[in-house]
């Protein structure tokens, strides 16, 4: 005795004979695909669901474990657009199973043509951190040239300090040792310094007098 | 089952329309054959063919490569009904190789008697049935490509490939019903030359092209 499906999309009982219900064999597969081709639409829906397991080991097989629910869905699509190309009465598996492992490669083929895509993305980015593009270097060019005119204007004093403190990394004790300056007089200079550089550095738009 | 899978299968349901399924291949190998060679032979007519078996018989190696390109547009038009269809097995393929060898062997034995009797000869005086093959294969291979469309998303390049082979086979049989006697050597040069470029081109193009004029997702 048959057992009543209810479809949940259109709310249309169907009649599934047991054989169907419990033995998921591609000729039962290929039952339902003939009635979808005739318009039946909860064959179809049944059909549909009854592959999923089936595709998805398919897809698990070749793709590994990664997307694995978007390929079943790639595949879905697909038998969806070439449903047509199933003869009833031949033997379904075989229909389902190569669209399913050759969709599942052109997958694959994708994702490795977008890993290379990415790779080639990367490695261009590292190429450009490595060498800075022409604009990069007309502002270097540029900030250079500004410290070098602010470092021009700055009193013999405080050149010193600069020189002593931060290029030379000394301390103040040994700064005011090398340089003859008291320790106030280095600080005081190289506080100015400092703030003359950084407004020559910031450019003359950011300057504030 | 994912959610997402739940919802795309109840919405394919939703849009499934009743389809036509397809003929089987040896129906539809039919159905081409019966309207290509017609085709072929108004073409012929319109070009002077009076009915009689080509010219090129005389020339050694002549009936085998004229038989074989017959042969290879007939079996590579089943073949490509075969291969195109998921579950039918890509085997089919190979049944093109021995009436293709059949073809290009004859020609290439013309070639070899010509070279024993020292008149071997290539000359741009035929090019035009290079053209000719051209031309008559094109829109056959359109109209085929379009009936195996849903390969696009199967076996693509055979396919393709396969298809160039039976238009170019027909068409070649059909040229050689119209031209005079030639040399194997222009035969070959001509024949074979354009039926080889075209080959490669549709092995080169068939997935994006497949992909234009039928189903194929990328």
């Amino acid at each position: 005795m048959g057992v009543v499906v209810r479809h949940p999309a259109c709310a249309m009982p169907i009649h599934v004979e047991p054989a169907v219900q419990q033995d998921e064999s591609g000729d039962a597969w290929g039952a339902w695909m003939a009635r979808a081709q005739a318009g039946d639409r909860a064959a179809y829906h049944a059909l549909l669901q009854a592959i999923g397991p089936y595709l998805r080991a398919i897809a698990r097989r070749i793709l590994g474990h990664e997307e694995v629910e978007d390929a079943v869905q790639e595949i879905l699509l697909v038998v969806h657009g070439i449903r047509h190309t199933y003869e009833p009465g031949r033997p379904f598996k075989p229909w389902l199973g190569t669209i399913a492992s050759r969709r599942c490669i052109d997958l694959l083929r994708r994702r490795r043509r977008e890993g290379l895509r990415m790779g080639e993305a990367l490695d261009e980015e590292a190429h450009m951190d490595a060498e800075p593009g022409p604009a990069e270097r007309l502002e270097r060019a540029q900030q250079d040239a500004r410290m070098r005119d602010a470092v021009d204007r700055l009193s013999p004093g405080q050149r010193d300090a600069v020189r002593l403190l931060h290029l030379q990394e000394l301390s103040l004790r040994e700064a005011e040792a090398r340089g003859g300056s008291s320790a106030g007089a280095l600080k005081v200079a190289s506080h100015r310094a400092l703030k003359a550089l950084r407004r020559a550095l910031q450019g003359d738009h950011d300057h504030v007098p | 089952m994912s959610r997402d899978t739940d919802r795309l299968i109840e919405q394919l349901a939703l849009e499934a329309a009743p389809v036509q399924p397809l003929a089987p291949p040896a129906q539809r190998t039919m159905g081409w054959l019966a309207t290509s060679l017609t085709a072929i032979a108004l073409l012929a007519v319109l070009g002077g063919w009076r009915g009689g078996m080509p010219a090129d018989m005389a020339v050694p190696g002549g009936g085998l490569a004229w038989w074989g390109s017959l042969l290879t547009g007939i079996v590579a038009a089943h073949a490509v009904f075969q291969v195109s269809v998921p579950g039918r097995s890509p085997a089919w393929a190979w049944l093109t190789l021995p009436p293709a060898l059949a073809w290009f062997g004859g020609m290439g034995w013309g070639c070899l008697a010509e070279v024993r009797a020292g008149t071997l000869a290539f000359g741009l005086e035929s090019w035009h049935c290079g053209l000719m093959i051209t031309l008559v294969s094109t829109p056959m291979l359109l109209v085929m490509l379009l009936l195996v469309r849903h390969a696009g998303v199967l076996r693509p390049m055979p396919t393709a490939a396969l298809a160039v082979l039976s238009a170019a086979g027909l068409s070649s049989a059909g040229v050689s019903l119209v031209h005079g006697q030639e040399s194997a050597a222009l035969t070959l040069a001509w024949h074979g030359g354009a039926v080889l470029v075209l080959c490669a081109l549709a092995a080169l193009s068939g997935r994006p092209l497949l992909a234009w004029i039928g189903y194929a997702r990328r």
